[in-house]
């Protein structure tokens, strides 16, 4: 019985896993493809001509399909990594020194005001952004932040701090309130007792935050597209390989996948602390 | 509960942010709706509810509505569901089992407007995987045109819902760790089946939890532009055309930007209104 | 208190007097200054556009940065410029090295320096509009050819019409072409970026082994693609009808005659029987295999590597694709690639394609603006066709310009891919105008509708005259 009932759950577990890595399966199959084989008469489903040229042009930069009309210009993908990494750890960092106090007075005191908090944060969910990146795009340019990563950063840290503060706040009320009392009785003010005690114990909800915005920022496009240019992040350089009538797929695909590994190894990494993170944030339903 | 005027302190950094950062653009945006906008000179006239007006006449918008709310359906019910599924298998007891927990966390890593691109090739009618793989297979003998008018919608939702699927089984994953061990235990003992336990015990335990995802991943659905705007542009035809591309070609292509802004006013009281209804049917069932 | 008060006060009455003194000292001199350098030469013609005449006659300025150079093309006088930063040039993603390649020798030949602004082009009309409604400085950008006229009356492109050069810009385009670059009253208001027409470009081996000549109508394609499919090629004919199947339908509409509107918008086409012939033309291409039947989803990379790969006999499309079929792209076979002497259609006649370069509505600076757009889009300070000779030899993008054409250094160089001649000729003689795709404001709005008709008809499910009926309605619809 208990054998059947196994090998039953590893089928799952295979069609589970084919869900969620066979597209990505593609996309590296594509990136190790050259576009004339991906094109090809005979279609396969495992490149034939194996080939890291792909990958050699989107890193060290250079032309897809030689310099001529149909070739789309790369430019090393490495500053836009860079630019990337620094704009989401920026953001992720901001909105948790933004995020922890706030979510900490939501939590542990009473006061107006609470309710209407919940629904500007579910107002703020439903706006389409594109309806307000002019306005957006005027306050920055009055600040001088247009084609800087400040000015990003403070574009993507507004959007994930609603949610940021709520997801946190929803941790800290699961948290044991011995602490806060521990500090109390000991004299401390709350902040100092914000600061010193419940910040060192609230490492998962801090982690979960931390995923959160960190993903959000990676992988935002429409603000990165209209409040930087040339020095942008990586979603508007990815939609750069679509030349006006010229797709580099094969190029497009490498570069995808190197934009996606650096945050599968950050989710790797964090992906304990965030299910802890959010197992305690449930316990408080 | 502690009171006192700390928290103020410790609310407004972050208040004063979402105020400047948010709330001035969103008056922004509602000053643009309810006014005539001359480009030129950029001044601004009081139209009344001209503009909304003449939104909800344009013939496109109904339909755009009716679309936007039911592919923000596809997209939450699939990625809900499957995400469920996903969850729960990712809960068993069996060898390995954490090394599956790791790999669900992929699908969310990536931006929605690389699995946009992603899932055109994969359903391309010439080049695609999918169909390699089934003439492979040789479970088909020429090649099938995937994305048609009739089924653009759903297929475009397939990437978000793959995307979304992987967000919602890692909330319901943490859920389900939470519950406590010997409520199963004595289930067990009273000799439940496995469907039972989970319709009777584990659901309403993660229920909240899987609640709150499903309404999350029907605003993702409601306000997407990226996925759709990479994968068919609002076609074919008008199959795909979403309230966000709809607000697209009136504020970009047509340089009517009252209109984009009244259109995007109305979008927000749709999500509101859906969205309190949501939770006012969550809340009556918890009673 | 009481002292350092007045110590304060003291300091800042002198402060305040200092400077004071300093603007008005400034002011002073610089008035003086600009009376004195005033340029002799003041362009006094009156403007019909708006709101430009005065920005012109105020040529004043106190720093000089630009070389002067003489020649025989350009004006006599020493322009000069008041920049304290570099000139903002948005563009979008196309060989942006190059571009840059541009700029440096532009900055040689006149000290101006331009800063690159490169925006991915699926995103451009997002990106560079909402940069624009949210106050950017721009002074020069690319302008696709559509929005023109929607940019000029939003007060967001320059007028271009009352330069000293523009006379002789607009004299040195072939005639047919300079419509594109005017508003309906021809004020000038884009220079040329690159111009294309679209062209049949067949596969010279397939038509000889099959004893074809060159297709002379609509009929003749689809006599010569209908013994091919029976021979079993995938897709003889090929064109971009997918995503541009409105540039295909006014190809062949305009080539068979049919005047599709009128200057003030009107339909012309509902009653006309050559309109109902393009259609049903279209239907039976479709239907009878001579074109892919995944033609109205193909991506780019399908179109050109069928045809590379001998899956397609005629690809119909715009004539930079000639390099790549003969030159740049990869399969058997590239360098098969010709066109056919005369345009296969009734009128002998095919369209006009391009993008635009344009001047931003509020430049830093009119003039020096102005130098970057004449050196981009037409001469450079020596007078050479300097940036339009690069895009042809490397990309086979091509300028509208009559002595460009004539030269028979350029007729070399493309002569290693192309019939410089014939093509030449296509440009001169073959190429129509179509304004209305410039300058009806609806149009693309009408054509997001059209399309959407003209695939249901290919697939069957409305009839060729239904669609006209249609169409024609509706543009009726936006004109009302």
């Amino acid at each position: 019985m208990k054998s059947i009932k196994s090998i039953f759950l590893y089928l799952l577990l295979m069609i589970g896993l084919m869900y969620i890595l066979l597209p990505f399966y593609w996309l590296v199959c594509t990136s190790f493809m050259t576009l004339t084989e991906l094109g090809a008469k005979e279609q396969s489903l495992i490149p034939n001509h194996f080939t890291l040229e792909n990958y050699f042009q989107v890193i060290l930069g250079g032309y897809s399909y030689g310099a001529s009309q149909g070739a789309i210009f790369l430019r090393s993908i490495l500053p836009y990594i860079g630019r990337s990494f620094i704009v989401a750890v920026s953001t992720a960092i901001l909105v948790i020194i933004l995020a922890s106090p706030a979510a900490y007075a939501y939590s542990r005191f009473n006061f107006k005001g609470k309710n209407i908090f919940f629904f500007i944060m579910l107002l703020l969910r439903s706006v389409p952004p594109i309806a307000i990146v002019v306005p957006f795009f005027m306050i920055m340019l009055r600040m001088q932040l247009i084609n800087t990563l400040p000015g990003i950063i403070l574009a993507h840290t507004s959007f994930t701090l609603p949610f940021s503060i709520w997801i946190f706040k929803d941790y800290l009320d699961a948290l044991p309130r011995v602490l806060d009392e521990a500090a109390v009785i000991d004299g401390a003010s709350p902040i100092i007792a914000f600061s010193r005690i419940i910040l060192p114990n609230a490492k998962p909800g801090i982690f979960a935050v931390f995923i959160y915005t960190f993903l959000t920022s990676w992988s935002e496009f429409l603000y990165a597209l209209v409040l930087l240019s040339s020095e942008t992040t990586l979603p508007p350089l990815l939609a750069g390989f679509q030349a006006a009538n010229q797709v580099a797929w094969t190029q497009l695909a490498a570069a995808s996948v190197i934009s996606v590994i650096l945050p599968v190894i950050m989710a790797f990494l964090m992906q304990k602390y965030l299910i802890k993170g959010l197992v305690i944030i449930t316990k408080g339903f | 509960m502690l009171k006192n005027k700390y928290p103020i302190f410790m609310i407004i950094p972050s208040f004063l942010y979402i105020v400047f950062f948010f709330i001035f653009p969103m008056v922004w945006l509602f000053v643009m709706a309810f006014s005539f906008i001359d480009l030129k000179s950029w001044s601004f006239r009081f139209a009344g509810f001209n503009n909304f007006a003449m939104i909800i006449k344009d013939e496109e918008f109904v339909p755009s509505l009716i679309r936007t709310i039911l592919y923000g359906a596809y997209v939450s019910i699939g990625g809900s569901v499957i995400g469920l599924l996903l969850a729960l298998l990712a809960n068993q007891k069996i060898k390995g089992i954490g090394v599956f927990r790791a790999f669900l966390v992929i699908p969310w890593c990536i931006p929605p407007i690389i699995s946009g691109y992603l899932w055109l090739w994969i359903f391309d009618a010439n080049f695609g995987f999918l169909n390699r793989l089934l003439y492979t297979l040789q479970l088909i003998k020429r090649y099938i045109i995937f994305v048609t008018r009739e089924n653009a919608l759903i297929m475009s939702s397939i990437p978000a819902i793959w995307v979304q699927s992987s967000f919602t089984s890692l909330i319901c994953l943490s859920a389900l760790q939470g519950i406590p061990i010997d409520i199963y235990e004595a289930s067990e003992i009273d000799g439940a089946t496995s469907f039972k336990r989970f319709l009777y015990i584990t659901f309403p335990f993660i229920r909240p939890i899987w609640a709150l995802a499903f309404i999350i991943n029907f605003t993702i659905g409601f306000i997407m532009f990226d996925i759709i705007y990479v994968m068919t542009a609002g076609g074919p035809g008008t199959s795909t055309l979403l309230l966000s591309i709809l607000l697209y070609r009136e504020a970009f292509l047509k340089l009517r930007i009252e209109t984009g802004a009244a259109l995007a006013c109305i979008q927000l009281v749709v999500m509101l209104i859906l969205c309190t209804l949501y939770l006012l049917l969550l809340y009556r069932r918890r009673e | 208190m009481v002292e350092v008060k007045k110590e304060e006060k003291k300091v800042s009455r002198r402060d305040y007097l200092k400077y004071t003194g300093a603007a008005i000292g400034g002011l002073v001199v610089g008035g003086a200054l600009g009376y004195v350098l005033k340029p002799t030469e003041v362009i006094e013609k009156t403007v019909t556009a708006p709101g430009v005449a005065t920005t012109i006659t105020k040529m004043v300025t106190t720093t000089v940065t630009a070389v002067p150079t003489t020649s025989p093309t350009t004006i006599t006088l020493t322009p000069t410029y008041t920049l304290t930063k570099p000139l903002e040039l948005y563009a979008w993603d196309y060989h942006p090295e190059t571009i840059e390649e541009h700029l440096a020798a532009f900055k040689e030949q006149t000290g101006i320096s331009v800063k690159l602004n490169v925006l991915p082009y699926p995103g451009y009309l997002t990106s560079i509009q909402s940069k624009i409604m949210g106050g950017i400085q721009i002074d020069d950008l690319y302008v696709q050819n559509h929005t023109q006229l929607k940019w000029y009356n939003a007060g967001w492109l320059h007028e271009l019409e009352s330069f000293p050069e523009s006379k002789k810009i607009k004299s040195d385009m072939y005639k047919e072409w300079v419509t594109k670059y005017t508003t309906p009253d021809g004020i000038l208001i884009t220079l040329p970026y690159w111009t294309g027409s679209y062209v049949h470009m067949i596969n010279r081996r397939i038509m000889e082994e099959n004893g074809f000549e060159y297709p002379k109508s609509l009929e003749d394609i689809y006599t010569q693609c209908k013994k091919l499919s029976e021979k079993g090629m995938k897709a003889p004919y090929t064109a971009y009808w997918s995503w541009q199947l409105e540039e295909s339908v006014v190809e062949y509409m305009v080539g068979e005659g049919v005047d599709l509107f009128d200057e003030k918008g009107r339909p012309l086409f509902e009653d006309d029987p050559n309109a109902k012939y393009v259609l049903e033309w279209m239907y039976r291409m479709y239907k009878e295999g001579c074109t892919s039947p995944t033609i109205t989803t193909d991506e780019v990379s399908a179109i050109v590597t069928a045809w590379l790969n001998a899956e397609s006999y005629i690809c119909n499309w715009h004539s930079y694709f000639i390099e790549t079929f003969n030159r740049s792209g990869e399969g058997p076979e590239r360098g098969n690639c010709v066109i056919p002497p005369v345009p296969p259609s009734s009128t002998k006649k095919t369209i006009q394609i391009g993008d635009c370069y344009g001047m931003f509505g509020r430049p830093q600076d009119v003039m020096a603006a102005w130098e970057l757009l004449k050196f981009l889009g037409w001469k450079d300070r020596k007078g050479e066709y300097r940036v339009a000779t690069t895009w042809a030899y490397k990309t086979g993008l091509l300028p509208p310009y009559k002595d460009w054409w004539e030269d028979p250094k350029h007729k070399e160089a493309l002569s290693k891919w192309v019939d410089f001649d014939l093509l030449k000729t296509y440009f001169e003689k073959y190429s129509a105008a179509v304004p209305f795709r410039v300058n009806i404001l609806w149009y693309f709005d009408w054509v997001v509708y059209m399309e959407d008709q003209v695939k249901k008809m290919l697939v069957g499910e409305v009839s060729p005259s239904d669609v006209l009926k249609k169409i024609a309605e509706k543009a009726k619809e936006f004109l009302s």
